[in-house]
């Protein structure tokens, strides 16, 4: 038995060849540029996926309108100082009652007289941004809430979890109607509506992946150098875990759209007035089926509903593509861990 | 190289045991169970030296490493550091030898104080690909620790990272790359790397080598140990085979299910006296040799569950030498068989669970009352490798006793028969350590004075073994 010190000896073999022979050297520059970041690669996901790629003009196309529809201003000033609908989504008596389609109404008028495509238009500003505000803040509680919990686990998971199941017991739906009506409508109290139903999901599916996450050798590196668990949470720990939440996230704007829409139909959430999909749709709710006299005034409530659809419809398409592009991104952490 | 005293790195009775957590209904039927990680663990790092912490996987050597650094919990016990006292809060480049240092007590230190100790103890991890945040490049992963401690920003933490990335082998102009881009050695040199980046004193190399290939194995530890030297750098190096540890290592420590069962420099352990179970563990090691034998020692079954570890000494279940019962006379072999089969016949619940039944045995798997006494005792002693007839008669009367009562009443009579008759010393002592030189320690009963004598002098492996201590 060789009780000699030293370097291991391999012989026929030298180390220094390995060294000096580096397989990055060799790497052509076009490989490098194969490693995408996640935003690139739901990007270049949604401009191969036609569908996807038309998902996403549609909403463009529908955002761009809702937020030019009218000039906004804020405290006097004005931020944003085009109008592009030909009238004033609230006036009334812009045409006849119940004007069928035409050129110069392209949706046709309602029963106050005024024109629907402008209506129809500038209700995508409280459909739309609910839908982001919503989402934004219930996946950005949702996440911070089941990191923790999954972080530190033990006690502290198990108390965040309880609570957590209590907020999964209300059908999420009739919770938000329950507090529109207890709290009233308008944009805020929607908002905080859906976003205190929707959180409780972005938290179940961060906390299930910070688990495995959190197994990893480099959240135990990154304490070994003494990172804080901030630091460590947020540095280390979400980075890897938050692809579902993307996903969700997007699917979840559709569902929120949906959600106000239905509110708004039972006559919750905005004041009867209101140019929102929803509230249209309530507003015209008696024309569904036949108006009065026998006339059958359908661009009512047609034109509301289908921009929901078609909203609603895109988004879920954007979703599914960076479900796919989110997926696709295997990384090669192999190995045990 | 350990030429310093004074250790640099200490544990008084560090102990690791872990409360596996059931489901709720377990937790209200008290069902818990306590897995002993790490038992009673006291050892030394001296300044500037290697020591080498080998054992099987499960054996507590991973816990023992992160318990030191309170990276978990330990349960008990403790880890003190002697801290450079002169310590500016920039690291100096190389610690002046000699200068006063204070002792600390890591276990019990404040958070943001063992934070601040993070500079000068580091770790390094066996899995290079789970060990490096796939989302960071390779500069923001050796940068983290600058940032973390404050040691460099701007210009200065660049000009370290490049310095750094070149120190361990990489290409500098590689650090905004992300860790995917680079082959498993290489990521393993951004680990190194990383902990470098504090100016540690002490590094813990968990097992840095054995997920890479061999070739790579060896660039590796000549990089370690070129950077020992460099920056006179303490590490305590894990790995799983004697053959990883030989080289790199001042001193071994041989751990045996959370235990350590010998410590000694390296010659110490590759030269007699052994453990038993160091003993094994060498005769794993192929040598270089065409007419290398092969004379392997082969440990039978698993190492066993850390939920409960067997008594006395914990290695009695596998242990080749395991003491013969003073009342018999038996062959090493022999014994060892006979003991196995009591310890086999404890777990078991059936018949079936004991032994092979081969093809023509089928009518005896749907109906065991067909197996007759002939044949079960053929059956058993094929199985344990027991001899048609033991040596001694008293231990033979009482073997073919048992093989009846499981013949007619099942495992649990058997087990009755053998559990009192059979009892090995080491079954029911605990082996202290026995000091063979200064610096070397085995804890086994055969290296006591008690049983020196009751160890064989002939054995399979065709060794002579004298009990006696000696001293190097
Ligand atoms: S005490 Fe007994 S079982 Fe343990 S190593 Fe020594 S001989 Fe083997």
């Amino acid at each position: 038995m060789s009780t000699e010190r030293g370097r291991i000896q391999i012989s026929g073999f030298d180390t220094e060849d390995i060294d000096d022979q580096d397989p990055l050297a060799t790497a052509s520059e076009l490989e490098s540029k194969e490693v995408e970041s996640r935003w690139q690669k739901i990007v270049s996901n949604i401009v191969r996926d036609r569908l996807a790629l038309g998902g996403f003009v549609v909403v463009a196309v529908m955002g761009l309108a809702a937020l030019l529809s009218q000039s906004i201003s804020v405290g006097g000033v004005t931020i944003q100082p085009l109008s592009i609908v030909p009238y004033d989504p609230t006036e009334t008596a812009v045409g006849a009652r119940y004007a069928a389609p035409s050129l110069s109404h392209p949706m046709g008028t309602d029963r106050l007289g005024r024109d629907l495509f402008s209506r129809v238009v500038t209700g995508g500003r409280y459909s739309i941004s609910i839908g982001l505000v919503v989402t934004a803040l219930a996946a950005t509680f949702g996440v911070i809430y089941g990191s923790i919990s999954g972080y530190f686990g033990g006690r502290v998971d198990e108390v965040l979890m309880r609570i957590l199941d209590i907020v999964f017991a209300f059908p999420g739906l009739v919770l938000a109607l329950i507090l529109v009506a207890l709290f009233g409508g308008g944009f805020w109290p929607l908002v905080g509506a859906f976003a205190l139903v929707g959180w409780a999901t972005y938290a179940r599916i961060i906390r299930g992946e910070i688990l495995k996450v959190k197994q990893n050798e480099y959240v135990l590196a990154a304490k070994a150098l003494g990172a804080r668990d901030r630091t460590v949470i947020f540095r280390h720990v979400i980075p890897n875990a938050i692809a579902p939440v993307i996903v969700q996230a997007t699917l979840s704007i559709g569902t929120v759209v949906i959600g106000v829409a239905a509110l708004g139909f039972l006559g919750l959430g905005f004041d009867p007035g209101t140019p929102e999909w929803g509230t249209i749709l309530d507003a015209e709710s008696d024309t569904l089926a036949t108006g009065a006299g026998g006339d059958w005034y359908w661009w009512a409530t047609v034109f509301p509903g289908l921009m929901i659809f078609v909203f609603v419809m895109s988004m879920n398409i954007i979703g599914d593509a960076v479900n796919d592009a989110l997926d696709a991104q295997v990384d090669d952490i192999g190995g045990g861990g | 190289m350990s030429s310093d005293t004074e250790p640099i790195l200490w544990t008084d009775d560090l102990t690791k045991h872990y409360t596996t957590e059931g489901g709720f209904i377990d937790n209200l039927l008290g069902r818990k169970q306590t897995v002993q990680a790490v038992n009673d663990i006291s050892l030394e790092l001296y300044p500037g030296e290697t020591l080498g912490v080998v054992g099987e996987s499960g054996c507590g050597k991973t816990t023992l490493g992160r318990a030191l650094l309170r990276l978990i919990e330990p349960t008990d016990g403790s880890v003190y550091y002697r801290q450079q006292s002169d310590d500016s809060p920039s690291p100096s480049p190389s610690p002046s030898p000699g200068g006063s240092r204070e002792e600390i007590e890591l276990t019990g230190l404040s958070s943001s104080r063992l934070r601040d100790l993070r500079t000068d103890l580091q770790y390094i991890f066996q899995d290079p690909f789970s060990s490096l945040n796939p989302r960071l490049t390779v500069g923001d992963i050796i940068g983290e620790p600058l940032d973390i401690h404050g040691i460099a920003d701007g210009e200065d933490r660049l000009d370290r990272i490049h310095e750094l990335l070149d120190t361990v082998g990489l290409n500098p102009s590689h650090a905004h790359r992300y860790p995917h881009e680079f082959s498993g050695g290489q990521r393993q040199r951004i680990g190194i790397a990383r902990a470098l980046a504090v100016d540690p004193e002490v590094i813990i190399c968990d097992e840095p080598v054995s997920a890479l290939d061999v070739s790579v194995q060896a660039q590796i530890l000549n990089l370690l140990e070129d950077l020992q030297e460099e920056f006179d750098l303490a590490y305590i190096f894990i790995a799983h085979d004697l053959s990883v540890v030989e080289h790199i290592s001042d001193r071994i420590a041989v751990m045996y299910l959370g235990e350590f069962a010998e410590v000694g420099t390296t010659e110490e352990i590759f030269s007699e006296p052994h453990h038993p179970y160091t003993e094994a563990l060498l005769s794993a090691i192929p040598e270089p040799d065409p007419l290398w034998e092969g004379d392997q020692i082969f440990l039978e079954g698993q190492v066993p569950s850390p939920i409960d570890p067997p008594s006395g000494c914990q290695f009695h279940t596998r242990c080749p030498r395991v003491i013969p019962p003073a009342e018999y006379d038996l062959e090493q072999p022999e014994w060892r068989s006979l003991l196995t089969f009591k310890l086999q016949v404890r777990e078991a619940e059936e018949v079936t669970q004991l032994v092979t039944l081969t093809e023509s045995d089928k009518d005896i798997r749907e109906d065991q009352s067909r197996l007759s006494r002939e044949r079960l005792d053929g059956l058993v002693r094929d199985e344990f490798g027991l001899p048609p007839e033991l040596s001694d008669h008293a231990a033979e009367s009482v073997l073919s006793d048992a093989i009846s009562d499981l013949h007619e009443r099942g495992t649990h009579a058997c087990e009755a028969t053998l559990e009192d008759t059979y009892v090995s010393p080491c079954e029911t002592n605990d082996p202290v350590y026995v000091e063979h030189s200064p610096t070397h320690d085995i804890a086994c009963l055969l290296h006591g004075d008690n049983y020196s004598q009751a160890a064989p002098e002939a054995n399979q492996f065709g060794e002579e073994y004298d009990g006696t201590v000696v001293q190097e």
